[in-house]
């Protein structure tokens, strides 16, 4: 096990042992206490720096997520997958008392699929696909058929429910927002959706969002490891400090280093170093500190959910994918429209001022109006209703999570995008959960809502695993703090919880036996 | 490269590591991005975990499909332990249309899939 961050559950896993984890937080965790963090790990100065570096790259994306607007971005798209997969396994019900899971087995030919599952298989794969592109590593299917909604629509055919329609407008009105730019403009010849990048002299790649995502993080890494570490003649590392450069996460790095003649290459940049050169220092921090405010600022989308629910987005393609935002930011850069990222940027009484003013210039580069306004807004709402705020991490709603993101980065810019606000934060902000080496739960969570938010936070992934064979494993790989012999009565709970939760009016089945059996292998 | 170069590949990988195959699978771009590029749903955590001997096991039957055409489970698992090496990753090179530089790359995750499905084909799982 590795450590990893799940941005559908906004959880973390370690790879540390329980013990370990709750002594490195400085809680006590069984007694419901948590450190001076949270769930958060402070730098670990005497013993193994390792585990602390590690939490501090997952934590990164976490912290990231939260408070550029990307977590409300994958709302629209985890709402919607919601109702999708709710839809589906509520409507095998129609003939049946029991229901074998996964509905579609792994590796079943979609055309030996009855008409209804194979426009859910088809619409199921759409809509992966277009998570791939905003948060993951792309696909192969082209922006067209990315956006094409009649295939949303046929599903629609089989499935509709119009309590559903709020939901389903919203994903729509995303799709609409994405297909407003030219797609030759933004995609790569063979329409890949994903733009094309120089990452050296003699080669071009296709930007991922990950690499993007991913850039950001181990900055936050390397910085922590090389640069603002806090270390004594204890300190050790159990693992090695050289990052070794996994090719399809380091495209971002690579384009930034060579797109704006930064002075490192790859290695030099992931070790910190100029080995082989006739230098004595280090790899400057500025280096570190440009990628991590170009990614941040590639990361900021314009989109935002309201306390009534109720999502506010705009942009296009263009604003509204972390690449194409690289991109065209990096471009411009390049190109001399648009200023470098602040020098010496965590010093000086003006840096949160400086900082934010170079973010709005990029954000203009990319036709984004509405992204900072956002933040303003949702900072004032904070300064003048102290009720929003009140409620603790135990009882924060996603939506809470996403608010507080987005007040504390305003409230403590510079902390946030240089630090990911680790030791920062005004206003609660920690991971959903945080899971252990042994598959221990640390969640802050109340008497009333602990198995809700354990089966809500889950609900997506475990409903894909219901419905489609090929996640089946995966999945449960994944949730390993869920034994063998209680799947089955976990997705039931996940599936009423569902419906309770979509059909405020649903009676609940009772009395009546086992509501899924397990497909045979 | 020829088959001969690539059956060369195999019988010298065979020998080697998880881990060393891994890093061989991992270095490689061009490979690496059209498998994930083919399965969107894979990269559904930000973490080092994709194409880790955990992925591996979790995936090699969905890669197997793919490259065999084979989509009966049973099916696929005798193709996949009854295959050479060099017949897999030949079969992974053309499925994924990828260029002479990820050869080796593909003759590694060949044996790393390999593996995975002899591997649960003794447990009897």
């Amino acid at each position: 096990m590795r450590g990893a961050f799940d941005p559908q559950a906004l959880s973390i896993t370690v790879d540390l042992g329980f013990d370990q984890y709750d002594s490195a937080a400085g809680g006590n965790f069984r007694a419901g206490q948590f450190g001076l963090l949270g769930l958060n790990l402070a730098d670990i100065p005497i013993g193994d720096r390792t585990k602390f570096l590690e939490y501090r790259h997952e934590h990164a994306h976490f912290s990231s997520f939260v408070t550029t607007g990307l977590s409300d971005l994958q709302g629209i798209i985890s709402d919607y997958l919601l109702v999708l997969l709710y839809r589906v396994v509520r409507v095998e019900f129609q003939d049946v008392r029991t229901v074998a899971v996964p509905v579609i087995p792994e590796l079943t030919d979609p055309a030996a699929l009855s008409r209804r599952l194979t426009c859910a298989h088809s619409a199921w794969m759409q809509v992966n696909g277009l998570r791939a592109l905003l948060f993951g590593f792309g696909t192969r299917a082209s922006l067209r058929e990315l956006l094409d909604m009649s295939v949303q629509e046929q599903f629609w055919g089989h499935y509709r429910d119009d309590r559903f329609d709020p939901i389903i407008d919203r994903y729509y009105g995303l799709v609409d927002l994405l297909a407003v730019d030219d797609p030759k403009a933004l995609t790569a010849p063979d329409d890949d959706p994903r733009p094309v990048v120089p990452v050296n002299a003699g080669m071009s790649r296709t930007l991922s969002a990950r690499s993007v995502m991913e850039a950001y993080a181990v900055s936050v890494e390397l910085m922590a490891t090389h640069a603002v570490s806090m270390t004594t003649d204890q300190t050790i590392y159990s693992s090695d400090i050289v990052r070794k450069p996994i090719a399809m996460y380091m495209t971002a790095i690579e384009y930034v280093l060579h797109r704006l003649a930064l002075d490192a290459t790859l290695d030099e940049f992931l070790s910190f170093s100029y080995h082989g050169r006739d230098r004595s220092e280090g790899m400057p921090v500025g280096t570190c500190h440009t990628m991590l405010a170009l990614t941040y600022a590639a990361m900021q989308v314009p989109v935002l959910q309201k306390q009534d629910g109720h999502v506010i987005l705009g942009g296009s393609l263009r604003s509204l994918s972390m690449s194409h935002r690289l991109r065209a930011i990096v471009e411009a850069i390049a190109a001399g429209e648009l200023a470098s990222p602040p020098e010496d940027p965590k010093n000086g009484t003006e840096r949160d001022l400086r900082l934010v003013e170079w973010l709005l210039s990029c954000h203009e580069v990319v036709g984004d109006q509405l992204g900072m306004q956002m933040y303003q807004y949702v900072y004032g709402q904070y300064r003048s209703d102290a009720t929003l705020h009140q409620r603790s991490v135990a009882e924060q709603s996603l939506i809470d999570l996403s608010w507080a993101g987005r007040a504390n980065f305003f409230g403590e810019p510079v902390e946030y995008v240089y630090d990911a606000g680790l030791y920062a934060g005004q206003y609660p902000m920690q991971p959903r959960f945080v899971r252990t080496k042994e598959s221990k739960i640390v969640m802050p969570a109340t008497d009333q809502n602990r198995r809700y938010r354990f089966l809500s936070d889950r609900a997506v992934s475990l409903l894909e695993a219901s419905v489609f064979g090929s996640q089946w494993s995966y999945t449960w790989g994944k949730f390993s703090e869920i034994p063998a012999d209680n799947r089955l009565p976990t997705l039931e709970d996940v599936y009423v919880t569902t419906m309770l939760t979509l059909e405020r009016d649903a009676v609940p089945p009772r009395d009546h036996g086992p509501l899924f059996t397990l497909r045979p292998a | 490269m020829d088959v001969q170069d690539i059956d060369a590949l195999a019988d010298d990988y065979e020998g080697l590591s998880d881990s060393e195959l891994i890093d061989a699978v991992v270095g490689n771009y061009e490979l690496t991005d059209a498998i994930v590029s083919s399965h969107p749903n894979m990269a559904q955590d930000a973490g080092f975990d994709l194409f880790d001997a955990q992925w591996a096991h979790r995936y090699w039957r969905t890669l197997m499909s793919d490259v065999s055409g084979l989509q009966v489970p049973d099916k696929v698992q005798s193709w996949a332990v009854s295959s050479t090496i060099s017949g897999i990753a030949t079969s992974i090179i053309s499925t994924y249309g990828l260029p002479a530089v990820a050869v080796s790359a593909a003759v590694a995750l060949a044996v790393l899939l390999a593996r995975a499905a002899r591997s649960e084909g003794t447990a009897g799982a």
